[in-house]
């Protein structure tokens, strides 16, 4: 007899529907998939049985033919575990088939019968809802993911004898209860907070303009200065998260199997230096995301920038620009978001000392300016803000008294991005870091006194022209963070302190 | 164009045949032509030479000058000759004096008071105080030399530049192939601003450690006095003392802190050298009788506030925390303030966010 179960595949981050065709008849014992399953589909077998088994079933003593269809797309992972053996139990008349409920069935099986948890759960859901699909058996593991759906009805199940009772209408299970969205009670950044940051007010400064504009922001400082506690304290003052950009950011960890429960907090991803290309841009054969996705809408921390690979380095460029990263591979090719706010560190020097007051340095003057050139133009052309970071004094750590706490930081953030979303929603932007040229000509206009200042700076300063776009940029922002409809002259002098890389006094 | 004695410095210098040895030769004939004709015959020569020998044999004997000089023509650069009319005079009166001087630029400089500015490579930020405050002054007066090389060199070159003035680079390497390459742009800008690259050096040659004290001699040799911004006890720009106080140049030092490994050298020389040091570039220009030249002070309103952050940093350098701490003032502000500042030339920003008075020497 043959049974029909309906399942899902995924393809990138989209789902795509898949129906597990279960054939069996007469003849010797045989066990056979087709269409173009992976390794972990075709072990299904040995788990298929053994999980029937141990629940009480017969496997059937018959030649089984298992057809996945549609038959020319590739289908990996272990989730089709669960409706191959719903299948065989109805092919092999141990549950009535025709009674069965209509629902997609997704689900890996431990042998004692188990349901366990799958990857790349919620991108095949919430495809399966546009599409009309509305029942769904899923393990139980995974519900927390799925639990902000609407418009479907998901039923979490344990075991492969409780998902068999369900579908046969033996058992009644509620489905999960949704869930609405209030990340503001979720999120928790109790140990990064900025009130535990002492001193560092140039730096803190820098990080407020840097996260209220979502500029990229680089910060040079001796080893020792605190620079990943700045950067680790950036999630505490982002904005909030919205439901789409958590589903944007839970879809991405979903598939890459990282995902734990549901996302609140916005992504901190930090990457060692010795990743590969590929770990950072995403890649494999199944072309799965890397960290600069998997920091979609949060934060990439690069520690120690010069010690990349330069060629890693300069393959952040495009994703810099674009915010999406295309992946391709012979079979696949996938497009992922990966909108992130670059936050990088760097020493001064080799050896970490140069410019300390009370360090000595012991690079010589090639080493250090080797050291620099490491990062190339076009990479800094996209960072905004360059910020020096230098040692706290004892003094300051002995104060005792917290500095300003992230939530208040957040508020002006917060007010900063929505003045910015108001004046480039239309242009599809969200914040000034995503301002093109022509949104500079619009926004950035400039008074006779801040023209003026702009051009003794140019001179005075040693600045560089890829500065001057950037300085406008920044300026913008501060004026928003001060809630100031124009750039004051205020503004810009406040953005040329950062542009230390610029500034050629080094070496 | 060159005389046959210009060309055959000019042969051998493109072989990089040290002046000794060429004035050692020089002496074995009598004349140009008799060295043309005699050159490879001499045994004398040809142990003199070793690995060179062969090569200038043949070049010599076809006498082709033309390649070398044609190239020279093609990239702008004039030999300077020890039988040359403009070969400076303050030159011929060194021991080991170069007879070949490859030039690239305003040779006319050479007739011009220079003075040497040097120091080491790994210039603190007190040093590059100096080098700037003093090259600022002194470029008004004199012709500034140096080496090129990182730190104090570059920062005596640069600050000339910004003065518009006129300095002389001195190579360890070839005028076309300038080390270090990073002040590659630092090089043309000076043959732009009408200074000038030199090298006794052939136009390729490769920047070899032996060479750069050796060039050191050029560098004092061509100045009336040196002044020595920065020098830790082992440097070369002790040698460069040394050879500078051999040819009874004048030196200048300025004093650094008596704990700083940096100003080790600095300190010794001052004491040592009699009534070498400086405080103020004015004291090199009072030594040598010049006039001085007025200074057109500028004069800039500050707001209260800005005047509380000149006065913190009236006490020498700051971070930016500890102006904070000192002034009260919000970091917005601050940063805005230090900016207006800095850009009125009332404050200095150094590498690792610190700040101090401008403060020009009197």
């Amino acid at each position: 007899m043959l049974a029909l179960i309906k399942s899902f595949g995924l393809k990138g981050l989209d789902g795509f529907p898949v129906q597990a065709e279960i054939d069996m008849h007469s003849g010797m014992p045989t066990y056979d998939i087709v269409g173009l399953a992976d390794t972990a589909v075709k072990e299904s077998k040995e788990r298929v049985r053994s999980a029937m088994k141990n629940s009480g079933y017969q496997y059937p003593v018959a030649s089984v033919v298992i057809n996945l269809a549609p038959a020319d797309v590739k289908k990996e992972g272990s989730l089709y575990d669960l409706p191959i053996a719903i299948g065989l139990l109805s092919a092999s008349k141990q549950i009535p088939y025709d009674s069965l409920k209509k629902a997609i069935v997704l689900g890996e099986l431990s042998l004692n019968g188990e349901v366990r948890k799958v990857n790349g759960l919620l991108p095949m859901i919430i495809t399966a809802v546009q599409q009309g699909e509305t029942t769904f058996v899923i393990p139980k593991a995974n519900c927390d993911e799925v639990s902000f759906i609407e418009g479907a009805k998901i039923y979490a199940v344990d075991t492969l004898t409780q998902a068999v009772e369900f579908l046969t209408n033996q058992i009644e299970i509620q489905p999960l209860a949704i869930r609405s969205w209030q990340s503001d009670v979720q999120s928790n950044h109790s140990d990064n907070d900025f009130k535990y940051i002492k001193g560092q007010f140039a730096a803190k400064r820098a990080m407020e303009i840097a996260v209220a504009g979502g500029h990229n922001i680089i910060m040079i400082g001796p080893p020792g200065a605190g620079k990943t506690m700045l950067a680790r304290a950036v999630p505490s003052i982002m904005p909030s998260l919205t439901f789409e950009e958590a589903l944007e950011v839970a879809k991405i960890h979903s598939v890459s199997g990282q995902l734990d429960g549901f996302i609140y907090e916005r992504p901190f991803r930090t990457p060692h230096h010795s990743s590969t290309m590929v770990a950072l841009t995403g890649g494999g054969n199944k072309a799965r995301p890397g960290e600069i996705s998997l920091a979609h809408n949060g934060v990439l921390f690069l520690d120690e920038l010069p010690e990349y690979n330069r060629h890693t380095l300069e393959t952040l460029r495009q994703p810099l620009e674009d915010g999406v990263i295309t992946v391709a591979r012979n079979a696949v090719s996938v497009t992922y978001p990966a909108d992130f706010m670059l936050v990088a560190s760097m020493n001064p020097c080799p050896c970490g000392n140069y410019g300390s007051a009370t360090m000595e340095c012991k690079c010589t003057a090639s080493q250090i300016h080797k050291y620099l050139n490491k990062l190339s133009g076009p990479l800094l052309d996209r960072i905004d803000i360059h910020i020096e970071v230098d040692n706290v004094t004892y003094d300051q750590l002995q104060v005792d008294d917290l500095s300003e706490s992230s939530q208040v930081i957040r508020e002006r953030v917060n007010n900063a991005r929505s003045i910015q979303l108001e004046r480039l929603s239309a242009s599809g932007r969200r914040c000034n870091a995503q301002m093109t040229p022509a949104d500079i000509n619009k926004y950035c206009k400039l008074d006779t006194q801040s023209l003026n200042l702009l051009k003794d700076s140019f001179e005075k300063l040693n600045l560089t022209a890829r500065a001057y776009n950037r300085i406008l940029k920044v300026a913008r922002t501060i004026a928003d963070l001060d809630g100031s409809e124009n750039i004051a002259v205020k503004h810009v002098a406040e953005s040329l302190q950062f542009r230390m890389l610029d500034r050629k006094y080094r070496v | 164009m060159y005389t046959l004695e210009e060309k055959i410095c000019i042969l051998l210098g493109e072989y990089n045949i040290p002046s000794t040895k060429f004035f050692h030769l020089w002496n074995l004939f009598e004349g140009a032509d008799d060295f043309v004709l005699n050159f490879s015959q001499s045994e004398q020569v040809k142990t003199l030479l070793g690995n060179s020998y062969s090569k200038l044999k043949s070049e010599i004997k076809k006498q082709s000058f033309d390649k070398i000089i044609n190239e020279m023509n093609e990239c702008g650069v004039v030999a300077v000759t020890w039988f040359s009319s403009d070969y400076p005079a303050q030159l011929r009166d060194i021991s080991d004096p170069p007879y070949v001087l490859f030039c690239k630029g305003n040779v006319s400089l050479f007739e011009t008071d220079c003075l040497a500015v040097i120091g080491t490579r790994k210039v603190s930020s007190y040093g590059r105080r100096i080098a700037t405050d003093f090259t600022k002054v002194l470029s008004e007066y004199f012709t500034i030399v140096s080496g090129l090389a990182y730190g104090v060199d570059s920062i005596a070159h640069q600050t000339t530049l910004d003065e518009d003035c006129s300095t002389i680079a001195v190579l360890g390497s070839g005028v076309l192939n300038v080390y270090p390459a990073a002040h590659q742009g630092l090089a043309d800008r000076i043959v732009q601003n009408g200074g000038l690259l030199v090298s006794e050096y052939g136009l390729h040659a490769e920047p070899l450690a032996f060479h750069f004290p050796h060039r050191n001699r050029i560098v004092s040799g061509l100045s009336k006095g040196v002044l020595v911004c920065q020098a830790p006890a082992k440097s070369g720009t002790i040698t460069t003392v040394d050879l500078a106080l051999d040819q009874g140049k004048d030196i200048f030092v300025v004093p650094g802190e008596i704990y700083d490994y940096g100003f080790s050298g600095s300190n010794r020389l001052i004491k040592t050298v009699q009534s070498a040091c400086v405080t103020t570039p004015r004291d090199i220009v009072d030594y040598y009788g010049l006039d001085r030249k007025a200074v057109a002070k500028q004069s800039y309103q500050i707001s209260i506030e800005e005047q509380a952050v000149v006065n913190a940093l009236s006490c020498g350098q700051l971070s930016f925390d500890e102006l904070i701490a000192s002034t009260g003032i919000a970091p917005a502000d601050l940063n805005y303030m230090l900016a207006n500042l800095e850009i009125r030339s009332i404050i200095v920003r150094l590498p690792g966010n610190l700040y101090r008075l401008y403060g020009g020497i009197e």
